[in-house]
């Protein structure tokens, strides 16, 4: 029974049982990151007006493993959504998503959801073993609502489409459910309501674009 | 839209969701779907297609003894027995 946030539930179902975010692949440090500003949009600390995000409300203590977030933002702003996720994810040192992860990991220690270690080539980097029943609980919330009818909270629909978006959503469900996973995705997706959310993908989508392209 | 409810509210709620369930009594949502399909859960529901609401103490407890109940290897039918013994007697 723990309140976890979306962005402390994304990162523990994306990190692997080393405790570190695959080494290759921009999509989980991309939808990490965007995570993080989501997070913030709905709690109404960031505004986002038109394409800039700019800051409305001081950060909140509960919030404040998304510090490397807000910083940015408030440092910045009027900023571009693109922008932020970008200074996490498209630099040649990991050092910004690191000081993210080692923000967020701090916080799930203290909720013992992980456990960190030292870790990585020389094994100076920090890593965050998560705890397989933490996660497990994460992804029962999730199927809980996907597979059920009804409505769907803000939460579990920005966590679903995060997850689907780095390709970490269709392991938690068997083939069987991937039908009415499909019918929910696509419901999600024609929700007027969950507008704010489906911006933030076409953001992502437009970076993960920009990849494909600079990569070819 | 709603957002997902703290636990501290959803401890303070009547009613709750499945979803809700799982992270009260951290059992598995495929476990709770099977108890709520053979009757074991009863629930509220407004129409079809539209959330399920289960008594939030009453369901709680319910869970409780079913597990118990499974620790001391009792299987499914025995469980339906005694649990459709209980609420005929409660409801007569």
């Amino acid at each position: 029974m723990k309140n976890v946030s979306i962005t402390q539930q994304y990162l523990l179902c994306v990190l692997n049982k080393n405790g570190k975010l695959p080494a290759f692949g921009l999509e989980k440090p991309l939808c990490l990151s965007a995570a993080g500003v989501l997070e913030l949009l709905m709690e109404n600390v960031f505004a986002l007006d038109g394409k800039k995000l700019t800051v409305q409300l001081p950060l909140p203590e509960e919030k404040a493993y998304l510090r490397p977030v807000y910083d940015i933002v408030e440092k910045k702003q009027p900023v571009k959504f693109e922008a932020i996720v970008e200074y996490f994810s498209f630099t040649f040192t990991d050092t910004h998503i690191n000081e993210l992860i080692d923000s967020l990991g701090a916080s799930l220690v203290q909720m013992e959801c992980v456990q960190k270690e030292k870790g990585g080539f020389w094994g100076g980097k920090n890593v965050y073993i998560p705890n397989e029943a933490d996660v497990d609980s994460i992804v029962q919330s999730i199927r809980a609502e996907l597979l059920e009818d009804g409505e769907l909270s803000e939460d579990i629909v920005a966590l679903t489409v995060l997850l689907n978006k780095s390709g970490d959503l269709q392991k938690y469900f068997s083939a069987y459910e991937k039908k009415d996973l499909k019918k929910r995705l696509k419901e999600i997706k024609n929700t007027p309501q969950n507008e704010m959310i489906q911006k933030v993908v076409e953001y992502i989508d437009s970076l993960l674009c920009l990849i494909v392209v600079a990569a070819t | 839209m709603s957002r997902q409810r703290s636990i501290e509210t959803i401890l303070a709620s009547e009613y709750v969701t499945i979803g809700e369930l799982v992270r009260l009594t951290g059992t598995r949502y495929s476990t709770l779907k099977f108890y709520t399909e053979e009757g074991f859960l009863p629930f509220k529901q407004e129409e079809q297609k539209l959330t399920r609401r289960y008594p939030r103490e009453e369901t709680v407890q319910r869970i409780a003894y079913i597990k118990k109940m499974r620790e001391e290897g009792k299987t499914i039918p025995e469980i339906r027995g005694i649990l459709y013994e209980q609420d005929g007697d409660t409801k007569g």
